[in-house]
């Protein structure tokens, strides 16, 4: 559905974006991650086609991202990383604007005036949106949905979605979360950009990591967590000195827990030995935990930055 | 061109076109009733930086600089820069483009529909300013000459159509405001200081205001008004067709 090949931009100062590739094939969830400057919006800009890419290529549902943009954008939901609308304008003015506008330039195909407008009074009334007010009045939250009711109204094939829970409180990100699974399960195809961990988690197939302009991995998120370290909670009779020096050769980080228990992260290719170790020991508890998107992620970034982000 | 965008254009920016085009409105309006006035102040020792213009001008003339140096060019020009300011500049660089962009609509026709915009109301300016001059002059009973008077609003208005397209051009492929109001500003003082005094008239040539013989044309002598008037065409045609080129090719930082 989304195809990158090859995909290069550098900016003047000499940062940009290297040999990109990857793919979101029809149906699936990709998360996009990546700190501020690290490539991703400028991606997404070749995708939507506000870029053209200096070389390589980009293609949604077959068509080049850049010469076909309009055409692709009646088949995406897009969410800006930093939503931004015209002036003087209500949120339900704008709203019925956009519907108004993507009728002229649908040609008949996609929903009609009618279905978007239901479409929109259903989404209105799913994040509770007071849509009477004049946006630039709006908080940063309610622009935030005005922006993803914008890119949800006309019922698109794939959404991109940039920070898509910025500016959300808990609860309206876990209504995004499950509106963002229910369109999964319909067989939506999602590209998402997200710092918040969990909203990728809890819908991506897969995973992108982007760093200094380079995919850094590009994985399925249960391969990613099984690939990478692996964090055991053992609490024991042994001192200290002991099962330091037990596990010294393959610990990556030994600490203790608050409740006297320790946390010793292996990498993943090290686990036969480290139950190998641990068997050396009087164990009263051994569990795994389960490790987190974010310290996969902060992995990724820590291997060559000397652990800092 | 897309209509439903046009029309946004048009509630969006209403206030805007209307109050400067209420003080253009007024600000003629002015210039009629305070005519006695205006021709016992420009004459003989009160002549001033314009220089003794009513000599053997009728009132045409009086309206004719009035229009040029002070109505049509300097309200004008604002009035159109602000709103290619706010139609092209701040959507690119605010990013309310993206909205338009992702309801189908292509650059191309974002740029014809602005374009179309700026046309229709530049045309109305040319009306109003027609219709407002004709009546007055009726209703003061004062005799004109309606080719000239015509000739003079048109080229008024085909003179700031091509500064205010350049603008256009400059916003359409370029980031930065600088140059969109720079342009315009130069041109404008150009013109002025080209009235000065005669040793420094040639300034005019490089003011695309000053291109035209705006006095001449309103006694009936404008030389080869129709060439500038072709030329000022072209430059109004070029801009649009080169924004619109360049504007489809250009990398967006939305």
């Amino acid at each position: 559905m989304i195809e990158i090949k090859n995909l290069n931009f550098t900016y003047a100062s000499g940062k940009g974006i290297f040999d990109i590739n990857f793919d979101v094939r029809v149906g699936q969830v990709v998360g996009f991650l990546g700190p501020n400057g690290a490539g991703k919006t400028t991606t997404i800009r070749c995708i939507l086609g506000f870029m053209n890419g200096q070389s390589g290529t980009v293609t949604v549902d077959g068509l080049d991202a850049f010469t076909m943009a309009p055409q692709i954008a009646q088949r995406v939901g897009y969410i800006a990383g930093e939503p931004a609308f015209p002036e003087n304008m209500t949120g339900r003015e704008f709203l019925e604007f956009l519907i108004n506008a993507r009728v002229s330039e649908s040609g008949g195909t996609g929903l009609d005036m009618r279905e978007m407008t239901e479409r929109m009074e259903t989404l209105l009334e799913y994040f509770e949106l007071d849509s009477t007010h004049k946006i630039k009045r709006m908080s940063k939250g309610m622009k935030q949905k005005t922006a993803i009711i914008s890119a949800f109204l006309h019922d698109p094939q794939i959404y991109v979605l940039d920070e898509p829970s910025s500016g959300l409180d808990p609860l309206m990100q876990a209504k995004l979360i499950d509106l963002l699974q229910s369109e999964k399960a319909r067989g939506k195809t999602i590209l998402i950009s997200s710092h918040i961990f969990e909203e990728v988690e809890r819908t991506a197939d897969r995973v992108i990591i982007i760093k200094d302009g380079r995919i850094a991995a590009g994985e399925q998120v249960a391969t990613l967590k099984k690939s990478q370290r692996k964090v055991y909670n053992l609490a024991t009779t042994e001192k200290p000195e002991k099962v330091q020096s037990t596990f010294a050769d393959i610990a990556i980080e030994m600490s203790i827990l608050e409740n006297g228990d320790w946390e010793i992260v292996v990498n993943a290719t090290d686990v036969n030995k480290f139950i190998k170790s641990a068997a050396k020991l009087e164990l009263t508890d051994l569990r795994t935990r389960v490790i987190t998107l974010e310290e996969i992620f902060m992995q990724y970034y820590a291997k060559n930055d000397g652990g800092a982000v | 061109m897309n209509w439903v965008l046009l029309k946004k254009l048009e509630q969006k920016n209403r206030l805007l076109y209307w109050a400067f085009t209420g003080v253009i409105v007024f600000y003629f309006a002015m210039v009629v009733m305070m005519y006695p006035m205006i021709i016992d102040m420009m004459s003989g020792e009160n002549s001033g930086m314009l220089g003794d213009f009513t000599a053997g001008w009728d009132n045409i003339g009086i309206y004719a600089v009035s229009l040029i140096s002070e109505i049509v060019f300097s309200f004008g020009m604002i009035l159109f820069v602000m709103l290619v300011f706010r139609l092209v500049h701040k959507p690119i660089e605010g990013g309310s483009l993206v909205p338009y962009l992702m309801v189908g609509i292509s650059r191309t026709t974002y740029i014809k529909t602005v374009a179309a915009y700026l046309g229709m109301k530049l045309l109305l300016l040319f009306v109003l300013v027609l219709s407002i001059g004709m009546l007055s002059f009726v209703a003061l009973g004062e005799t004109f000459i309606f080719t000239d008077f015509f000739l003079s609003v048109l080229m008024a208005v085909l003179a700031l159509a091509a500064v205010i397209f350049v603008s256009f051009f400059i916003a359409s492929v370029r980031p930065g405001m600088g140059l969109i109001i720079g342009i315009p500003v130069v041109f404008y003082l150009m013109m002025l200081l080209s009235q000065l005094y005669s040793g420094i008239e040639f300034l005019r040539w490089f003011s695309v205001f000053g291109w035209y013989d705006a006095t001449g044309l309103a006694v009936g002598d404008g030389g080869l008004w129709w060439l500038v008037a072709i030329i000022y065409i072209s430059m109004i045609a070029a801009s649009f067709i080169f924004s619109a080129r360049i504007f489809k090719k250009r990398n967006l930082g939305l």
